[in-house]
């Protein structure tokens, strides 16, 4: 198909050919010797309207993490008999998907029969699946009179975007009810185990290794070192997925996981049941497949609003009594944002014997995107949101319930570690 | 220069060679076996290109003087006021030029019609020898289609990092290498052609009457006319009717395979 642009040079030709005709000048019709020309040339030189080229994709794999950077190739090879002087390629990427290096829109040449690669870097930004491709191809000739454009849909692939999780290495949580195999979770009894917990007295029926020599030199009396058991415990984790959450939805999907991961390490049983318009629920499972299961799931997971809160009540009440023991222990993760949500969730937890609430702080993490920090009507819309808050994690607390609170600038692993720290200064004292 | 002093500037240079020759390709080697050979890029592909859109802007900028330095002799022959606004005009007219070749600010584009439409008029109002206007006419189709194309390829490559071989760098080098010599036949056929058909026209049709001259070139015209509306105008109605024959049967097809149908 011809451009606008020979449209105009006609129009533009035919414009000094009547001027030249009305005015008699003859400079105006030799100066159309060019422009004829160059018509010409615009005339001969147009690319194939029938374009024989060959596009493949080539991705090794189509799982990748969060934030991850891929190269993505793409083969082009030109079949037909013409070289193609201007070859346009537009990769079409999802919005979820950010480029790193290079473009996924160039512009090359291609001479008949020749081959070549085309790559570019993108980050995987977001978890969820995405396509990538269609390829848009644009052929022009050098002088860009003609162009002809066409779709490859045999280039479309579809990724895999992995939500990530953070290694935890301190666990500040602690569980009422212990079981007797070894794990993670610290237990009161006392006896020998890998966690260092304090000294005591010697006794005679302790072992000569366990005697702890400074404190023996301080005091002049024998001291022996104590250590704490671990123990496995089963774990039900509860996400709130409502309407509300969007905003802070892949900070939680990040301490699910990360909570997840360690748990099953140690070979504790662990549960999911994730609070959207529906209820989402995985039974308590201490296989490693635990973790793939969740993730597949965690991957799709978006914030949904709520049509009945009754139905959503009855729903999560029915899950929870049903499939999970009442001493497991159950963490709830939610920012507490809305409060007909907020009193199903304490009413969940009441009904608990071990559970207790792990708050991400929707206020901080929305705050930390607003440029404009010391505008007043910002300072005070977000002071206003504040109190909100305050006023809901005290209803919590007033439930006789423990609230942990996250500031999501701080990374998971970093606030767990903080946790076990304070954990441990309350324990001495 | 002694024969010494030859003779290691010659070990120099084929060190250098060597040295070319060594990082040219690498190899990735596992466990003894080579898993693939790479051919490394001496200088940066970005900087490449840098380099040659620059020779690009070079050649724009060129067109731009040759056609600014001949307006200001026109004031050697006649002083008038029209010519004084004239050469005014056109010197004013680098402006708009300069943006469009180097983008310093937006509206590159119109900035490249502005100036194109006034070193046209310019060249169509004040030319005095047909050579004059003929090699001047091309000189701006020249200048008008090279900041055109500068205009299409660098907004593509703006904020981008560059990667080796196969980036958008790299494909943009081969393609301006490509345009390269395109231009130089592109100018070659525009210049040669020009001035061949108005030195010949102007020996042979200028013991013709004028009236049958100008009627001559109107059915030339208009044969091309028809000839390229032919071209342009029908494939874009075949296009358009495709289209809609295409939207036509999709309904149709929808409609059939509606269970509601």
């Amino acid at each position: 198909m011809f451009s606008p642009k020979i449209r105009w040079t006609v129009v533009l030709f035919f414009i000094i050919l009547l001027l030249g005709v009305g005015f008699q000048e003859w400079v105006f019709l030799i100066s159309l010797i060019p422009l004829t020309v160059l018509i010409i040339f615009y005339f001969f030189t147009s690319p194939p309207e029938k374009l024989d080229l060959e596009i493949i994709r080539e991705l090794d794999q189509n799982r990748f993490q969060e934030g991850e950077h891929v190269e993505i190739s793409l083969r082009i090879r030109n079949k037909g008999k013409q070289s193609i002087d201007i070859l346009e390629i537009v990769d079409e990427l999802p919005i979820q998907v950010s480029l790193k290096s290079s473009s996924n829109h160039i512009l090359t040449s291609l001479d008949a029969g020749e081959e070549t690669e085309f790559r570019y870097v993108i980050s995987c930004d977001y978890r969820g699946r995405w396509k990538l491709g269609p390829t848009h191809v644009r052929v022009r000739n050098f002088i860009d009179s003609a162009f002809s454009v066409t779709t490859f849909d045999s280039t479309e692939d579809r990724i895999i975007v992995i939500p990530n999780f953070e290694i935890i290495r301190d666990m500040p949580f602690r569980t009422k009810y212990p079981k007797i195999s070894d794990g993670p979770f610290h237990s009161k009894l006392k006896g020998e185990g890998l966690d260092f917990s304090g000294v005591r007295e010697f006794l005679h029926s302790d072992s000569l290794a366990r005697i702890n020599w400074p404190a023996t030199a301080k005091y002049g009396r024998l001291f022996a070192n104590e250590y704490e058991l671990f123990r496995t415990a089963d774990l039900l984790l509860v996400l709130d997925a409502t309407e509300k959450t969007a905003s802070i939805l892949e900070d939680q999907i990040k301490a699910v996981l990360s909570l997840s991961e360690h748990f099953l390490k140690y070979k504790c049983r662990v549960g999911l049941m994730i609070i959207r318009d529906a209820v989402d629920r995985f039974n308590l499972s201490s296989s490693r497949q635990q973790l793939v299961k969740f993730t597949e799931k965690l991957i799709d997971v978006q914030a949904t609003k709520v049509e009945s809160l009754n139905i959503l009540n009855r729903r999560i009440n029915t899950n929870i009594d049903k499939y999970f023991p009442l001493n497991c222990l159950t963490i709830i993760i939610s920012p507490l944002i809305q409060p007909a949500i907020n009193k199903m969730l304490i009413d969940v937890a009441k009904r608990r014997r071990n559970s207790f609430f792990l708050v991400p702080s929707i206020v901080s993490s929305e705050w930390r995107y607003i440029k404009e920090k010391e505008n007043p009507p910002n300072l005070l819309v977000h002071q206003d949101l504040l109190l909100r808050r305050e006023t809901e994690i005290t209803r919590v607390f007033q439930e006789g319930l423990v609230v942990f609170e996250w500031d999501v600038n701080t990374p998971f692993s970093v606030f767990m570690n903080k946790l076990k720290q304070i954990a441990v200064k309350r324990g001495r004292r | 220069m002694s024969k010494e002093k030859m003779k290691e500037r010659k070990n120099q240079t084929s060190s250098k060679e060597k040295y070319k020759d060594k990082q040219d390709k690498i190899e990735y080697i596992v466990e003894g076996k080579t898993l693939k050979q790479v051919s490394v890029a001496i200088t940066n592909f970005s900087e490449e290109y840098d380099r040659k859109i620059r020779n690009l802007q070079i050649i724009a900028i060129a067109m731009v003087i040759v056609i600014s330095l001949i307006s200001p002799l026109r004031l050697l022959e006649s002083r008038s006021y029209f010519d004084f606004t004239a050469v005014g005009f056109v010197t004013a007219s680098l402006v708009p030029s300069l943006i469009a070749i180097f983008g310093f600010m937006r509206g590159g584009r119109f900035c490249l019609y502005l100036s194109t439409t006034i070193y046209g008029l310019w060249i169509l109002v004040l030319s005095n020898f047909y050579w004059e206007v003929i090699l001047l006419m091309s000189v701006l189709i020249i200048y008008f289609e090279v900041t055109r194309m500068i205009q299409i390829i660098r907004p593509l490559l703006t904020n981008i990092k560059s990667i080796s071989r196969g980036g958008a760098y790299y494909h943009a080098g081969v393609f301006l290498d490509r345009y390269f010599r395109f231009l130089l036949k592109f100018c070659g056929i525009l210049v040669g052609f020009s001035i061949s058909f108005g030195v010949l026209g102007w020996y042979i049709v200028e013991p013709l009457p004028s009236d049958i001259l100008f009627s001559i070139f109107f059915i030339i015209c208009l044969a091309m006319l028809i000839l390229l509306s032919r071209r342009t105008l029908t494939k874009d109605i075949q296009k358009i009717l495709i289209e809609e024959e295409r939207d036509r049967m999709e309904t149709e097809l929808a409609k059939s395979y509606s269970r509601y149908s």
